[in-house]
């Protein structure tokens, strides 16, 4: 098992490597001079030159790359030798003059706040409404399950986001000048709780239905294996049926779309952290997209969500194991 | 003394979008304790539909059933057909019991195989399911019953998952599993089917020590009379949802009255003939049972309707004739009986 | 200044319907507190909510937009001058701030000088030095770190360049030609001298920008110095990481009131809140659910505007002028693009300016039909003849008419006439989704003139720096600009003249540049401001007559607050409000 880990591990490690030269490659083919956003109005080549040597966009690609991934293991120096950013350096992001490392590891907090809290609600309504709705299929709570479902999907994050947020500061449910400022659970948690709750509810909703149908198609599927007759023949209740031998078999698809989902949220939830004001990573790297074209925040944040991503699918197999006994043993 | 199992007039039908399925009708058999009784047919026959019946295994909802299933265990008596679900559960797997086809699939792959045989003890026995003391003793009856079953080294595998185990040895812990709870009842569905054929000996060996330990009535279920033969008493022949004959063994065998029966024998090899005879088959398809066809359901593919004069088989249906004591056929021809080992 | 308004967020129809019901229902049965009617008082948190993610700058050498300037010199810095904060045209009067006087200069115009009060202390409780502002002033030379910031001193004070035109002094890191630096700038006690390479008769208004503010040396931690500057101002930042969604103020022990003429100190705490929702922020304001909040966004979103202004309680609690910016569109008159009079004349005519006014939020809000290059709030301003006063032009467009002007341009430039009315002009557009809808009215409004037309979307980050580089620019760029001090010096010569900092016409070869070209320099050394004046409205009047610019709109801009915050009067020299007027009502 640890071998396989390793393994994997190493395999990752290497997806890293590709998504990190690709991303740089895609941002050094578009047509936009990140040199020249900046660089206002009596903007002269000269003035361009300048700022792409404080960029470090003055060297060819793979120098700047080269850079990246010494910066990566021993730190570097930035914009002119002025700023020192330590290893791991993801490298120096001029607009908002920090490391990006340091930047993203004080926004991570409110991604990870924000995408656990989220995730066990929609964990939590998702499979408790699939498997009503499978344990009653056809009938009213299957009924009011699917629609739930419709409704939760054909939501968009923003809207919803946007109705939640206007109707609850109405409601003086939440403070708008205050909500979005960072307030660690262990030292305010009903403000915390606050803070995130309607963010939790936007995004839990949506992925809730998804889980209820993933759930109750799983569920049911489950239910016509030749094991669930054999329990079935042995006198067991259609409860514990559902309970012990469906729902055990039917997690696996589940428990994968879930390990995907978590460490997708983790690599930040762009549209729901903007609405709330939230400033996590998904808002710190659309800032970088749309208004200050920031290259190191952009490659930082998309190898954290990449990361991410590939951490979750390795637990997913993990945990696979430990739930299927045939792929523990092989 | 009234049978264990009396079954009449039971029919079994699924309503579908496309159409009714007519899966048994008006099926009417019985059952001693110590007798073995041997359901045969092709597939889509029900066979598996009617002793699913028997342990009250369909979807109410979605099933519409009609006759009587009459069970007598001595104390508790039951009719399935129209006792609430809370009865049957108490005595599925108690007093009737089940083993299917596939004992790969048939067994849960994530839950060792004691956990499994605890759990249907525990059900009818344990009272409290997390009691220490219930579950101590529910693993102590597993082991007992593997020991019985004859897996080797019990007390270890035990703890085993169903994967680890071979073909033949997952059918007896099946075997295992169904007889935990000593059951008065046992339906063994193709219990053989999916084993390589030097282990189908061994389980059927094992079946028959089995009802003697026991002293139960076993529902045989098969389409393959080789299997039949060594280990029934009685056997009813099913074509498209009806009993087209029944009687003894030696009555299907040696004097069989109902041309299906004869395909059935004809599309298996003898081995007592010593001579090698060439095998045929029954021409064309089972009916739909959607759309069954008019008079007998087997007219469409049966030689002697033309040999029928009194009847025409493709109008009319044939009603059961007691062709002697305890044999019976659902058929309009002349001759009693037909011969054996040659078809035409 | 320029700038582009991008609405980040285009909405679908059903969602804003879903919003407008929303508020109306809930605004209607909000009662609204009655405004009392109290002096200013000290004390209270006075909030600022935007919905930008963050301030551009907070270096004082890199802030550059007038907003910014206002509300950074009202808290946390102190330049040498200020405008005189009132309302009104008074407030284009300069007094002085850190400087004793308005500054003295020299008979040719070429030398100006300031001296510092005494007294004044950093927030560390240090003295202001002179040369802590020489230092200031230096900092605008590191172009590699002080990026964005205006270029007044570079241009202006009297340190040789190279033949590209880059200073041969590269600023206080890396102090190359510190010794021609020391010369231009002097300090002597408290009284610092500038050297200017040009009579420059305003050079006092840059004065009041923070560009021409103090840095301590010891406190300048170059690039890191734009998220935490030194306050000499009432207030100093206790708070902000870019990016962090607040920027928290708090009072400054070593500011005293009286060595201050300019500020006053009322609440006990100043905040901004970044990223807040655009439809969460009106809401604050229709609703007065944050009593004390102030919107920095100077706009509400369209659909809120009528709701908010309609209103005569929550009215009370707005403003709405003509702000400092005049937006329009840049015709490129070099060789082989827009170089005829009469087809410049047929676009200005047929141009449907009502129908793109009312596209961005119409005449109530967004801005009215204008005649001028310089903005109507600024002393130089005089309405132009011809052009809109023209009976022929109409504010929806006049093609008819356009057709005719267009017959004449046949005859006199063949070659341009056949090229706009068959292969057709283009114009540049930030890439946005107010601009697709633009085009739609801009293609119709052409083609019912015979003109034919075609769009260069360019991405909103890269749209000023592409269509100012001469070879990219098409033949018509949409363009805008705000006066940066009250004098016209800072829009003709900004926007008309080669290398001005703006110049989108390309007109140097014009055979009326040249004429015109002398006239703006005369009229840049000129200081008898009397004179001046009279000289930017001939000159502004020959722009329009040239028609190098499309109709122009003067843009109006709104603020909004709530009703415990008092004292909110509009700053016009600042295009913002008196921020340091503010108070909370108890």
């Amino acid at each position: 098992m640890l071998k396989y880990i390793g393994k994997r591990a190493m395999a990752n490690g290497l997806i890293l490597v590709a998504i990190s030269m690709i991303t740089y490659l895609i941002f050094w083919a578009l047509p936009v001079n990140p040199a020249s956003i900046s660089c206002g109005t009596h903007c002269t080549p000269q003035k361009i030159a300048a700022n792409e040597h404080l960029l470090g966009l003055d060297v060819p690609i793979w120098v700047q790359y080269g850079r990246f991934v010494k910066g990566l293991v021993v730190g570097a120096n930035y914009a002119d030798g002025q700023v020192h950013c330590s290893a791991p350096s993801l490298g120096y992001s001029v607009p908002t003059n920090t490391c990006v490392t340091t930047l993203l590891a004080q926004k991570f907090p409110v991604t990870l706040s924000l995408a656990i809290g989220a995730f066990i609600l929609w964990m939590l309504i998702g499979m408790s409404m699939g498997i009503v709705a499978a344990r009653y299929r056809g009938r009213w709570p299957d009924k009011a399950a699917n629609a739930f479902v419709l409704t939760g999907t054909s939501l968009p994050t923003f809207l919803l986001g946007l109705l939640l947020l206007i109707g609850a500061t109405l409601a003086h449910w939440i403070d708008p000048i205050t909500q979005g400022l960072w307030v660690a659970p262990w030292s305010d948690p009903i403000g915390f709780f606050k803070n995130f709750i309607f963010a939790w509810i936007t995004l839990a909703i949506t992925s809730a239905a998804i889980y209820t149908r993933l759930t109750r198609g799983s569920v049911i599927e489950t239910s016509s294996e030749d094991f669930i007759r054999t329990a079935r023949a042995k006198g067991v209740s259609e409860w514990r049926i559902l309970l012990k031998h469906n729902l055990r078999t039917s997690l696996a698809p589940i428990i994968s779309q879930a390990g995907l989902d978590f460490g997708g949220l983790l690599g930040g939830a762009v549209i729901t952290e903007k609405v709330f004001n939230l400033q996590g990573l998904g808002n710190v790297a659309i800032t970088a997209v749309l208004q200050t074209y920031d290259l190191p925040i952009l490659v930082g944040t998309t190898l954290i969500a990449a990361a991410f991503y590939l951490v979750f699918n390795l637990i997913v197999d993990v945990a696979y194991s430990f739930l299927d006994p045939r792929v523990r043993i092989s | 003394m009234s049978r264990l199992l009396e079954v009449k007039d039971l029919s079994v039908s699924f309503p579908t979008d496309a159409g009714v399925v007519r899966a048994t009708q008006n099926l009417s058999f019985h059952l001693d304790r110590g007798e073995t009784l041997a359901i045969v047919g092709e597939s889509g026959s029900g066979k598996s539909v009617s002793s699913m019946a028997i342990m009250g295994l369909h979807n109410p909802g979605r099933t519409e059933i009609s006759g009587e299933i009459n069970l007598n265990f001595g104390e508790n008596n039951l009719e399935v057909v129209s006792a609430p679900e809370e009865k049957i559960r108490a005595i599925r797997g108690k007093n009737v019991a089940m083993i299917f086809q596939d004992p790969m699939s048939s067994l849960h792959p994530y839950y060792s195989i004691g956990n499994q045989l605890t759990e249907s003890w525990l059900i009818h026995n344990g009272g409290n399911l997390d009691s220490k003391t219930a579950k101590a003793k529910a693993w102590e009856r597993a082991v007992e019953m593997l020991d019985l079953v004859g897996i080797p080294d019990a007390g270890r595998r035990v703890k085993e998952f169903p994967h680890q185990f071979s073909g033949g040895m997952r059918q007896r812990v099946m075997i295992a599993l169904a007889l935990i709870n000593g059951p008065d009842l046992l339906i063994a569905d193709e219990p053989t089917t999916a084993l390589d054929v030097t282990v189908q000996a061994q389980i059927l060996g094992l079946l028959k020590d089995m009802q003697k330990e026991f002293n139960m009535g076993v529902i045989l279920i098969t389409h393959d009379l080789g299997v039949v033969a060594e280990v029934s008493d009685r056997i009813n022949v099913m074509y498209a949802g009806k009993l087209v004959e029944e009687g003894t063994v030696d009555d299907i065998f040696y004097r069989t009255s109902h041309p299906y029966t004869q395909g059935l024998l004809n599309s298996i090899p003898r081995v007592d003939s010593g001579v090698a005879e060439k095998l045929v088959a029954i021409p064309g398809q089972p009916p739909s049972l959607i759309a069954l066809p008019k008079g007998c359901a087997f007219s469409p593919r049966c030689e002697y309707v033309r040999q029928v004069s009194s009847h025409d088989c493709k109008v009319e249906i044939p009603d059961s004739i007691e062709v002697a004591s305890g044999h019976s056929r659902k058929c309009f021809l002349k001759e009693t009986y037909l011969p054996a080992g040659k078809g035409r | 200044m320029q700038k582009i308004k991008i609405k980040s967020k285009e909405l679908p129809k059903l969602y804003l319907l879903l919003i407008g019901l929303v508020t109306i229902g809930i605004s209607s049965t909000t009662l609204l507190s009655p405004a009392k009617a109290d002096g200013p008082t000290n004390g209270g948190t006075l909030v600022y909510v935007t919905n930008a993610s963050q301030l551009n700058h907070l270096d004082p050498q890199r802030v550059y937009t007038g907003q910014d300037i206002a509300f950074l010199n009202s808290y946390i810095f102190r330049s040498l001058l200020s405008y005189s904060p009132v309302p009104g045209s008074a407030g284009f009067n300069l007094v002085p701030d850190l400087a004793t006087d308005t500054g003295k200069v020299s008979a040719d115009g070429k030398t100006w000088s300031f001296t510092l009060k005494s007294g004044i202390k950093w927030q560390d409780g240090s003295q202001l030095t002179c040369a802590d502002e020489k230092y200031g002033v230096s900092r605008a030379f590191a172009t590699d770190i002080i990026t964005d910031g205006p270029s007044y001193a570079i241009q202006d004070l009297d340190i040789p360049q190279d033949a590209k035109g880059n200073s041969l002094y590269l600023g206080p890191y890396k102090k190359t030609g510190q010794d021609l630096f020391d010369k231009a700038v002097t300090c002597n006690g408290n009284t610092i001298t500038f050297h200017l390479n040009k009579a420059v008769g305003d050079f006092n208004y840059f004065g009041t920008y923070p560009a021409m503010s103090p840095v301590k040396q010891s406190a300048d931690t170059g690039a890191k110095y734009d998220s935490a500057p030194w306050a000499l101002g009432p207030y100093q930042v206790s708070n902000y990481k870019t990016g962090n969604s607040v920027l928290d103020l708090v009072r400054n022990p070593n500011w005293s009131q009286s060595s201050d003429s300019v500020r006053h100190a009322y609440p006990d705490k100043v905040e901004m809140r970044f990223g807040i929702n655009e439809n969460t922020r009106d809401q604050i304001f229709i609703s007065d659910s944050s009593q004390n909040a102030v919107n920095y966004d100077q706009l509400l979103l369209p659909q809120n505007l009528n709701n908010f202004y309609n209103n005569p309680k929550t009215a009370a609690r707005g403003n709405n002028q003509n702000s400092p910016y005049v937006r329009y569109y840049a015709f490129n008159i070099s060789a082989g693009h827009l170089d005829c009079l009469e087809v410049r004349k047929a676009i200005f005519f047929a141009w449907d300016v009502q129908s793109l006014i009312d596209l961005a939020g119409g005449s109530k809000f967004y801005g009215t039909v204008g005649d001028n290059s310089i903005d109507p709030l600024a002393p130089d301003y005089a309405p132009t003849t011809g052009n809109v006063h023209d009976a022929n032009f109409k504010k929806s467009g006049n093609p008819a008419y356009a057709k005719q002007i267009l017959a004449q341009a046949k005859d006199k430039c063949p070659d341009t006439y056949q090229r706009v009315t068959t292969q057709g002009f283009t114009i540049d557009l930030p890439d946005n989704a107010t601009s697709k809808k633009a085009t739609a009215l801009i293609q119709s409004a052409m083609q019912a003139a015979g003109l034919v037309v075609h769009f260069n979307p360019i991405q909103p980050g890269v749209y000023y720096p592409t269509v100012q580089d001469t070879t990219k620019q098409s033949d018509m760029s949409r363009s805008g600009w705000a006066a940066d001090w009250a004098n016209a010096s800072t829009v003709i010569p900004d926007l008309f003249i080669k290398n001005g900092g703006f110049d989108l016409e390309q007109n140097w070869n014009d055979p009326a540049y040249k004429d015109f070209a002398k006239k703006v320099l005369a009229a840049q050394g000129e200081t008898n401001r009397a004179k001046q004046t009279a000289q930017w409205r001939a000159l502004s009047q020959f722009v329009m007559d040239q028609y190098w610019i499309s109709v122009p709109i003067f843009n109006l801009d709104q603020y909004q607050w709530g009703s415990k915050v008092g004292g909110a009067q509009y700053w016009l020299p600042q295009g913002a409000l008196i921020f340091t007027d503010l108070y909370l009502k108890k």
